[in-house]
């Protein structure tokens, strides 16, 4: 968990990027990097592709950054939920193109992990996360970032309404019908292992 | 939630959860509630096994080399750009947008897209109508009336070959063509009033030949629905001519009598050149303008070489090849003196000798046995029906639509052995000896 990231900073980060700094896309890829790969990877599951599509997601902001425009009010909050927009949209077409549900069997996985790339894994096994990845599979888009904002990157509910344009009451509404889908999802597939 | 109690305690349980505290511990410290909330709480749990996962230093590293090779292919891409925008700048002060200049260069391609298809499209087909238009544009921007007639005169002579080829291949009239023809041909007479009189003759003798050329093919048609739009059009031009004649003759004459235009014979005129090309290029007491004579006495008729094939040579030629007499055609040389073949259809109206020519010269001149013809013209040779003069017959209208009326100059059928005239109102104009084979 990353600590919030502050206005002022991503103006001037967001800017030097849109004039062509490379230096300034790192930058951004060291502070949002993390975050987009794990709701890449609670999608993917797989670790190297939510990697190559994390630095896809920053390739699109390199050609697109000219596009976007700073708000003056809650700057941070507008390029994070335009990250994860762009982070939804090349999910959906992974999976368009490749034809592949979001919950592959472990079968199909390749389990030889790379030991040069190999990142820092906490979660205990592989199948907890394919099951979270099909739990979150279920859920709308927004739903999706409300649930992977608070109880992943254990963002604030004010900052999460911030960031989707959103009262609180309604991030609230959404995680808790979020957390019942989830929660069926899991207690079915609980129930059928 | 059921109902307050629950939310309040779910919502606390979640953000200790969210602080780093386990389901377990949660649910344990909630009373009835846990149960409740309970699986919203673990699945909340669950998540946060993800939230301790990361990007290696490997995977970061090979990120920051592809984002540095990305945006270093950007920046060429955009210092490439601006050099090729900044090299072409627009001759006038307004700077269009790109998406503005790609609609004009989509549009000038359209044009000429469509200009080429249908230049390129012969009679009869679907774009033609598009070339008849295409061929005059230029035509608007002319800015003297020597070069409107001349130009009309132009395009009238291309239609009329447009019509031949079209009659020689299907034996039809392609009214598309005709309609075109004379209304060109009706343009340039209404332009003659602002031409010089030496311009006028020349028109008037550039009319004449289309006349005959139309005669011509007239009579050389088979088909019925083909000979009376052709037929039609001879006498529509043959007025134009007429009247043409008429106006010039009074203008040169000056005090000499205008020509009623309300007079005219039955049979209509016939036209022959028949002034030597004694172009003096100055004014001169005779009126020069006037081409048009009355059908020839029966003895000068055998210049005449276009006529309808006798009956019994018609109906072989029906048999053999059924949509087209082939008429025969002379060329003469350039007038030396005498009038050359009367009625021939001197070539097609591509090979329109225009001024000059094997029709009547410009500032062509009469010898007194001439202005005597011409004055037999003018008390014959206007058309009951003419339209009064400077409103020069019809400029859309195919002829065929229009009833042929006592003016008719041609008829289908040819003329009885030993009379070289065809008939009163029978022969196309020049038409006389018949010609075997047609």
């Amino acid at each position: 968990m990353h600590p919030p990231i502050d206005d002022e900073q991503i103006v001037v980060v967001v800017t030097a990027c849109q004039r062509g700094e490379t230096g300034a896309i790192e930058q951004l890829y060291d502070l949002y990097a993390d975050r987009l790969y794990r709701y890449m990877l609670t999608r993917v599951v797989d670790h190297d592709l939510a990697a190559d599509l994390t630095t896809e997601l920053f390739v699109k902001v390199i050609e697109h950054a000219g596009r976007f425009r700073l708000p003056p009010s809650h700057p941070a909050a507008s390029f994070s939920a335009w990250l994860y927009r762009i982070a939804a949209n090349l999910v959906a077409e992974h999976f368009r193109k490749n034809r592949r549900l979001a919950w592959m069997s472990l079968e199909e996985q390749d389990t030889r992990p790379d030991p040069a790339t190999e990142p820092v894994r906490v979660v205990e096994g592989r199948e907890e996360l394919v099951e979270l990845a099909q739990a979150m599979g279920v859920l709308s888009e927004d739903q999706r970032l409300v649930i992977n904002a608070r109880y992943v990157e254990a963002m604030s509910n004010a900052e999460i309404a911030q960031m989707l344009g959103k009262s609180e009451g309604a991030i609230k509404a959404l995680q808790h019908r979020a957390l019942r889908s989830l929660a069926r999802v899991l207690n079915r597939q609980r129930a059928g292992s | 939630m059921e109902n307050r109690r629950e939310a309040s305690a779910l919502e606390e349980c979640l953000d200790r959860v969210v602080a780093g505290e386990s389901a377990a511990e949660c649910l344990a410290a909630l009373g009835s509630e846990a149960a409740a909330v309970g699986p919203l709480v673990s699945a909340a749990a669950r998540l946060q096994h993800v939230r301790v996962e990361r990007l290696s230093d490997a995977q970061r590293q090979k990120a920051h080399v592809t984002l540095a090779a990305a945006m270093r292919e950007r920046n060429r891409r955009a210092a490439g750009a601006r050099p090729a925008r900044a090299s072409f700048s627009w001759p006038w002060d307004w700077q269009p947008s790109g998406s503005v200049a790609l609609a004009a260069v989509l549009a000038v391609v359209l044009v000429a897209a469509m200009a080429f298809t249908a230049v390129a499209s012969g009679p009869g087909g679907v774009t033609y109508p598009l070339r008849v238009a295409v061929e005059r544009a230029p035509l608007m921007f002319a800015d003297s009336a020597h070069a409107r007639v001349t130009g009309e005169l132009d395009l009238a002579g291309r239609r009329l070959a447009d019509l031949e080829n079209y009659l020689r291949a299907t034996g039809q009239v392609e009214p598309t063509a005709l309609a075109a023809l004379l209304a060109a041909i009706g343009r340039a007479a209404n332009e003659t009033d602002m031409v010089s009189a030496q311009e006028q003759v020349a028109v008037q003798a550039r009319i004449i030949e289309q006349a005959r050329v139309l005669a011509a093919l007239a009579a050389a048609s088979i088909e019925p629905q083909a000979i009376a739009p052709l037929q039609e059009a001879v006498r529509v031009t043959s007025q134009i001519a007429t009247q043409l004649a008429a106006g010039s003759n009074g203008r040169t004459q000056q005090n000499g009598p205008q020509e009623p235009a309300e007079r005219g014979p039955a049979g209509g005129p016939a036209y022959t050149p028949t002034c030597p090309a004694t172009a003096t290029g100055s004014p001169t007491p005779e009126p020069p303008g006037l081409t048009v004579t009355p059908q020839p006495p029966a003895g000068t008729m055998q210049h005449q070489t276009v006529t309808p094939a006798p009956a019994a040579s018609r109906e072989h030629v029906r048999t053999s090849e059924p949509v087209w007499n082939e008429p025969t055609r002379q060329h003469t040389p350039p007038a030396q003196g005498t009038p050359g073949p009367m009625g021939t259809a001197q070539g097609t109206p591509a090979r329109d000798t225009g001024p000059g020519g094997t029709a009547t010269p410009a500032g062509a001149v009469l010898t007194p046995g001439q202005q005597a013809t011409a004055d037999a013209v003018r008390a014959h040779g206007t058309d009951a029906t003419a339209p009064a003069p400077g409103s020069y017959g019809p400029t859309g209208e195919p002829p065929g639509a229009q009833d042929p009326g006592p003016g008719a100059t041609s008829a289908p059928e040819p003329p009885a052995p030993g009379d070289p005239s065809g008939g009163d109102g029978g022969s196309p104009p020049g038409a006389g000896t018949p010609e075997s084979g047609g």
